[in-house]
């Protein structure tokens, strides 16, 4: 046992020998009742699981924290920048209806996570979001309505490696948002206001803090708890445009009962109040947006392609569908900021990997009907969001 | 590994992510074994890693890949159930025995094998993981760093870091000292 090929020859041969290949037929059910019930959980969900692993070479925020002085005397400067930018601009938001920005979306090309690219309504300026390196960012993106964007990233110095960017819909500014190192999480959705994100963490060590949490866009501080989804996982999908709720996908307290495990929910933005807007049986339903008046709620049914409206007073559903392909795949569906034309991914040939399907962007009125493409590339566009001029 | 069955698994076919299942269960079972402090939490790792896997599915872009994305599955589901039991006694019960099972059911192990399974009982859950990783699945160190989630480097220094634990925990026992955690 004195030499390295020796140990190596040991352990080799005890593997071998104890390595116990019994196929368990106990184990196959278990799994396979799993299955039955379950379903899978949509791409984006699923691929922000099991992000690559992390850069631990560099971090976005390492060259800023390892001047100590320098970051307190950022923090500060930016602080004063929101808060003046906030007052000199909040006055007018309110009187001023918002104008339709760039729709910020994320790009597969099949080479790890999306990049993440910004286009005009029309399809003009199709524009590549540089990261700190100088190439294309990639990460998964979401649009305030004050003009700027946040992007969840696979690179942060986390154990998980997520972390959340802040930046101009130009992709500068770039700055990373501190976070609870305990919970798993990256960025969320925006309030309209763009001063908080609302977010889901979960920990697989302790499901008990699964749920909604809150924090500052100007740090990730402050991070405060909304609700509790212990045995499953609570998913925000959209702020009304007052800021006072939100929309989310909630697990509710018995698993045992699966025509409630994809359930939407809406609760108060402070937390309060949840109650359970709509329910469904089968497919996980998660992104969309509410409409300009909060009347309504868009949400798209991940494994089947569909998308509804749900009126918020009544939970009455409606199947939205766009009028020029009526049965075409659909996911995704964002309300412009004027909330005049409802953004959404459409399932399309042509895609270069014969063995998959390829998503582009559309854009249609409330009705369904005048649908414009928006993206003709020949890989997958999905994750969009529009922000605001 | 059935490129085709990945990808109609990935597309929401149940019965096609049953015949991966199948076809997988057997090695997952041995590198579960090998982690796992004990065969039960081995097996609740499979079960966990397998039900993982068909909820995630659609987070793997590459079908070719499916193996060693399942094995990160596994890794990751032997550290939370040894997780869950290290709490579980610490709350419960002094650590006065080691968990990691010895060899139960193998006719005839060999001294060397013996020792082995003495001297592994000693490593960590990260230090086991490595060594089978490398040493029972073959893996190369940039397939064994993607599945841990960790750079080359931290693979190859954990690596010679295990070594070296196994190694003095043999010589230990050559010498005859006491275990620290007799069987």
């Amino acid at each position: 046992m004195n030499g390295m090929p020796d140990l190596e020859r040991a352990l080799r041969d005890h593997f071998e020998a104890v390595a116990d290949r019994t196929t368990a037929q106990r184990q196959l059910a278990a799994v396979h009742a799993e299955v039955a019930r379950r379903p899978q959980r949509p791409t984006w969900r699923a691929s922000l699981r099991h992000l690559g692993p992390p850069f631990a070479q560099r971090s976005l925020g390492a060259d800023v924290a390892a001047n100590t002085s320098f970051r307190v005397l950022a923090v500060l400067l930016l602080a004063g920048l929101v808060v003046f930018g906030f007052l000199l601009l909040g006055g007018a938001r309110r009187h001023d209806p918002l104008t339709n920005g760039r729709i910020v979306f994320g790009r597969l090309d099949g080479t790890g996570d999306p990049i993440v690219v910004t286009v005009l309504a029309d399809g003009s300026d199709l524009r590549t979001i540089p990261s700190a390196d100088g190439t294309p960012l990639r990460g998964y993106p979401s649009a305030s309505l004050d003009g700027r964007i946040a992007v969840t990233v696979s690179s942060g110095p986390t154990a998980d490696g997520l972390a959340c960017l802040v930046m101009s819909v130009d992709g500068s500014r770039q700055r990373q948002l501190h976070r609870d190192r305990s919970l798993t999480y990256g960025c969320g959705v925006w309030s309209p206001d763009g001063q908080t994100m609302v977010t889901e963490a979960w920990s697989d060590v302790d499901p008990r803090r699964n749920g909604l949490y809150r924090f500052r866009t100007i740090d990730g501080d402050d991070l405060t708890r909304l609700t509790t989804a212990a045995l499953g996982h609570d998913i925000p999908i959209a702020f009304t445009r007052d800021g006072t709720a939100i929309a989310f996908a909630c697990a509710t307290a018995d698993l045992a009962a699966p025509a409630l495990t994809n359930a939407v929910c809406i609760t108060d933005a402070d937390g309060g109040r949840r109650r359970v807007l709509t329910s469904h049986t089968t497919g996980e339903v998660a992104v969309g947006g509410f409409t300009a008046d909060g009347a309504a709620v868009l949400l798209s049914q991940e494994g089947e392609g569909t998308l509804f409206r749900v009126a918020t007073a009544t939970g009455m559903e409606e199947r939205l569908v766009d009028r020029a392909v009526s049965d075409a795949f659909l996911w995704e569906p964002r309300v412009s900021p004027d909330g005049r034309r409802i953004l959404y991914g459409r399932k399309v040939g042509g895609c270069v990997d014969p063995a998959s399907y390829c998503v582009n962007l559309f854009t249609m009125g409330l009705d369904g009907t005048d649908a414009r493409r928006v993206t003709s590339e020949s890989y997958s566009d999905w994750f969009p969001d529009w922000g605001s001029g | 590994m059935d490129r085709d069955l990945v990808i109609r698994a990935r597309d929401g076919d149940r019965d096609a992510f049953s015949q991966l299942a199948l076809t997988s269960i057997g090695r997952l079972n041995a590198v579960a074994r090998l982690i796992a402090p004990d065969h039960g939490r081995a097996e609740d790792a499979v079960q966990e890693a397998l039900v993982d896997a068909w909820l995630d599915l659609r987070a793997l872009r590459d079908p070719e890949r499916f193996d060693a994305w399942l094995h990160r599955l596994l890794v990751r589901a032997c550290h939370n159930v040894t997780r869950g039991e290290w709490r579980r006694r610490k709350q419960e019960l002094p650590l006065i025995q080691s968990d990691i099972a010895v060899t139960p059911d193998v006719e005839g192990p060999s001294a060397m094998s013996d020792a082995v399974a003495r001297g592994l009982r000693r490593l960590t859950i990260d230090q086991r993981t490595v060594l089978v990783l490398t040493y029972y699945l073959d893996l190369p160190l940039a397939e064994t760093a993607a599945i841990l989630g960790v750079p080359v480097g931290t693979v190859k220094s954990r690596l010679n870091r295990s070594l070296a634990a196994l190694r003095a925990a043999l010589e230990a026992d050559e010498r005859g000292w006491p275990a620290e955690h007799p069987a």
